[in-house]
């Protein structure tokens, strides 16, 4: 098919590039590798700083999509390669089967019944869901899918026979679409970085020490606990959490940059659980709180919660405290005594990884010494978002429209 | 008003540490993973991460005086961990280096011995004593000893003027060490400001009991092989102690004082002085064998070494080896190496014994009398229970 700018990535950068880039009047191919849109953001619960949640921005722009005939997407499809110059550009996207046939949607219900069952990955795994589902109760594309592992299990094959379920094909095949266009814009993101490399904080080790993304599932109404933040080891209500900042970032020895939002995201989370206890005690250990500008004010609102007390150094352990409770040691750099709190559950400030770091693009693109796109003019595509470095939403939305406007720069020459 | 404080760096301190090993003192944050990750490292003010924002911020005195730079058995967990690669442990064993220059009395020692170009005025001087002990006795021919059917120092150098050498340089040496250490429990006791808890004697023998024990070097995580190499080479050294006594004891008491027969070196090889000294050289010579191994193979858990350890490690080697050798060679009939291999093991034995205060091996003095400190005020390391929530 021919386009006019490729679009690599849905989650909110490449959507917002997608949009914007079609309500210019071009055409535009959004692919993305799971079977739907949303990326990351559809992992949050809410958003800082105004702790709204950020499936209302995702439905707008979903229907901004829906509605506009210049945008195809295409899921679970990843480039495999792309040649040519800006202008004149040749992609193989190579589109896994969803098993399901798209205009299939008619199945709500229907899964309740599927004896398949695999670990939930939009959940990190923390509970299991029916192996034919609906992705997302949003999901766009609006369609059941069948994850490939699955898809040859014989008991799939057996559910799918007996309870006549039509639209649902277990011998889909892969497919390479050809797509010409004249830019592309890559917006891959990010993956959390992998806190079992964090060895003194005993992550895997000790079931109520969670990461943040974790966290954001946790809190989220149609995440592994409906939303009631739960104490992952027994299921028992939190009476003390702490969050532990730079868990793995600004490090030498895990990621050597600072992540640009964890910060907000725990002083975020630490209100997830203040919400839903009011008696509940929050601990926040940082090296220094990286609230800039109006995120300021979010920071001091923290700060004046009675129930929330700030510590001045970093967690450099975390242990088994007996009774499902983990203790954190850090030194207050401010008192200058070694301090442990004893909680229901730690949470860790992961960073960010690019994923182009993690998940080599077909094509040569110029990184920077921890694995971001530079937008320096001397790569084919145009980075937008967490790809580029890491950064909040509201930043991620004007790089990418930014991105559009180098794009549509490159399709013409000018 | 409150008066103003008024910060005066010591510049001239922050670049001594630095020059000494703690270049990498620059890169840290203040995150305090290192006094976390310390298992030698007391609840209230824990180290090494005070003592990082203390030498950045040239504060000289305060590190001079401060037991916990002693504390620190360089174990390097803190280095292992550091998220800023700033590498306390380094840092901690620079400003150490910086302190025996600093007691040093008199005060050019600890220069000479900080620095490459110290070597040589340090070297001359048991050379040319040692030297002229020589030519004093062999007049400058030494054909006859080479041509001897046995190998008999005591023709080579008399075994009296070194020993009067032995024991007059101690005597000298540790009463100049002395001054240091006083200056420095002085020091730490102005600094620190507690009333100790406990006597001096009392707490010397815990320690005392506790450095044969090394239960220390048994909490390190990243240095573990640390507790082995240095408890071979601490019970190397008692053994040769050991024998040097004994030898003394027997030379002077039953040989010259007593007149009886047969109490003059050399000594059998099953005479217990020949035991301990052997088993105590061998000791230290496996000991110093996986310390250098470590040091050469193991950078990222060992750390940079600087020039002050590395010259202690090879004293030391050197002393150890060419003892061992110039006996085998005496007793194997060798006299053209076990002359020079005798004459290279007195030089050295001085640059050891004379030297002790102002190198590596004043750490002896300077840690145990810190570890001494420490436990008379109480200063454990940490037994957390969960004190604060």
């Amino acid at each position: 098919m021919n386009t006019d700018l490729l679009v690599i990535g849905g989650g909110i950068a490449g959507i917002t590039a997608a949009v914007e880039a079609a309500e210019t009047g071009r055409e535009v191919v959004l692919v993305e590798k799971q079977h739907q849109l949303g990326g990351r953001v559809l992992q949050m619960h809410k958003y800082f700083p105004k702790l709204c949640p950020p499936v209302c921005g995702l439905e707008i722009n979903f229907r901004r999509i829906r509605q506009n005939p210049k945008i195809k997407v295409l899921t679970g499809a990843k480039p495999t390669s792309i040649e040519g110059v800006p202008g004149d550009l040749t992609a193989i996207i190579h589109v896994e089967p969803s098993y399901v046939k798209a205009d299939f949607t008619s199945g709500k219900g229907v899964e309740n019944d599927c004896p398949v069952e695999i670990a939930d990955r939009f959940n990190f795994g923390m509970n299991r869901t029916k192996a034919f589902r609906l992705p997302h109760e949003l999901a766009y594309p609006y369609r059941y899918v069948i994850d490939e592992e699955s898809a040859h299990d014989p008991a799939m094959k057996q559910f799918i026979e007996s309870s006549g379920i039509e639209g649902v094909d277990l011998d889909m095949q892969p497919e390479d679409v050809e797509v010409k266009a004249k830019a592309v814009i890559w917006a891959t993101g990010w993956e959390p970085y992998d806190a079992n490399k964090l060895d003194h904080l005993a992550y895997g080790r000790l079931p109520n020490v969670v990461t943040n993304m974790e966290m954001e599932r946790i809190a989220a109404v149609n995440g592994p606990t409906k939303g009631k933040i739960l104490r992952p080891s027994d299921q028992q209500p939190i009476t003390r959490a702490a969050f532990v900042q730079c868990a793995g970032s600004r490090d030498e020895n895990h990621l050597p940059y600072c992540s640009a939002v964890c910060c907000m995201a725990s002083l975020k989370q630490s209100r997830y659980i203040r919400e839903q206890y009011p008696d509940a005690e929050i601990h926040i250990f940082f090296i220094d709180a990286r609230t800039p500008g109006r995120w300021e004010d979010f920071y001091q609102e923290v700060q004046d919660d009675e129930k929330t007390v700030i510590h001045r150094g970093k967690v450099a352990r975390i242990e088994e405290a007996g009774n499902g409770m983990v203790t954190l040691t850090a030194e207050n750099t401010l008192t200058g005594k070694l301090e442990q709190v004893s909680v229901d559950m730690a949470i860790l400030a992961t960073g960010m990884v690019p994923t182009v770091a993690v998940d080599a693009p077909p094509i040569k693109i110029n990184v920077d010494e921890f694995g971001f796109i530079q937008n320096n003019g001397t790569s084919v595509v145009v980075g937008a978002g967490v790809a580029t470095g890491p950064k909040d939403v509201a930043s991620t939305n004007e790089e990418a429209t930014g991105a559009v406007v180098r794009a549509l720069q490159m399709m013409t020459g000018k | 008003m409150p008066e103003a404080l008024i910060a005066r760096p010591d510049r001239d301190f922050i670049r001594r540490v630095k020059a000494a090993g703690g270049e990498s003192v620059q890169k840290c944050y203040q995150c305090a993973t290192c006094s976390v990750v310390c298992d030698l490292s007391p609840v209230d003010c824990p180290f090494p991460r005070k003592e990082m924002i203390w030498t950045q911020w040239g504060m000289g005195d305060k590190l001079m005086t401060d037991p916990d730079v002693w504390l620190c058995h360089q174990c390097n967990d803190c280095s292992v961990n550091c998220p800023r690669n700033a590498k306390p442990s380094e840092v901690l064993a620079a400003i150490r280096t910086v302190a025996f220059g600093h007691f040093a009395f008199p005060g050019f020692m600890g220069r000479l011995l900080a620095n490459p170009w110290g070597l040589i005025p340090l070297l001359l001087l048991p050379i040319i004593l040692i030297g002229a002990v020589i030519w004093q006795e062999t007049g400058g021919n030494l054909a006859p000893l080479f041509h001897a059917s046995v190998v008999d120092f005591n023709l080579f150098i008399p075994h009296g003027v070194s020993d009067m050498m032995f024991i007059i340089g101690n005597i000298i040496i540790f009463t100049f060490a002395a001054v240091g250490l006083f200056r420095f429990w002085r020091g730490m006791h102005n600094s620190w400001g507690v009333q100790p808890k406990r006597g001096f004697i009392s707490a010397l023998i815990s320690i005392v009991l506790e450095i044969l024990r090394h239960n220390r070097f048994g909490k390190c995580t990243a240095g573990r092989y640390r507790q082995t190499a240095h408890l071979l080479v601490l019970f190397g050294f008692i053994g040769a102690a050991i024998a040097t006594a004994g030898a003394l004891v027997e030379m002077i008491v039953l040989h010259e004082f007593l007149g009886l027969e047969g109490h003059y070196p050399p000594f059998p090889l099953y005479h217990p002085i020949k035991i301990f000294g052997n088993l105590g050289g061998f000791a230290i010579l496996v000991g110093l064998a996986i310390m250098i191994v470590q040091r050469l193979t193991n950078r990222e858990k060992v750390g940079v070494v600087g020039y002050s350890n590395w010259l202690f490690i090879w004293m030391v080697g050197l002393v150890t080896l060419s003892g061992l050798l110039c006996q085998f060679m005496r007793i194997a009939v060798v006299p053209e190496a076990a002359y020079p291999l005798y004459f290279l093991h007195l030089v050295t034995v001085f640059f050891l014994l004379w030297y002790a205060p102002y190198s590596q091996f004043g750490h002896m003095f300077y840690r145990t009398l810190a570890m001494i400190f420490a436990r008379s005020v109480g200063r454990e390391a940490r037994e957390l229970k969960n004190n604060n929530y």
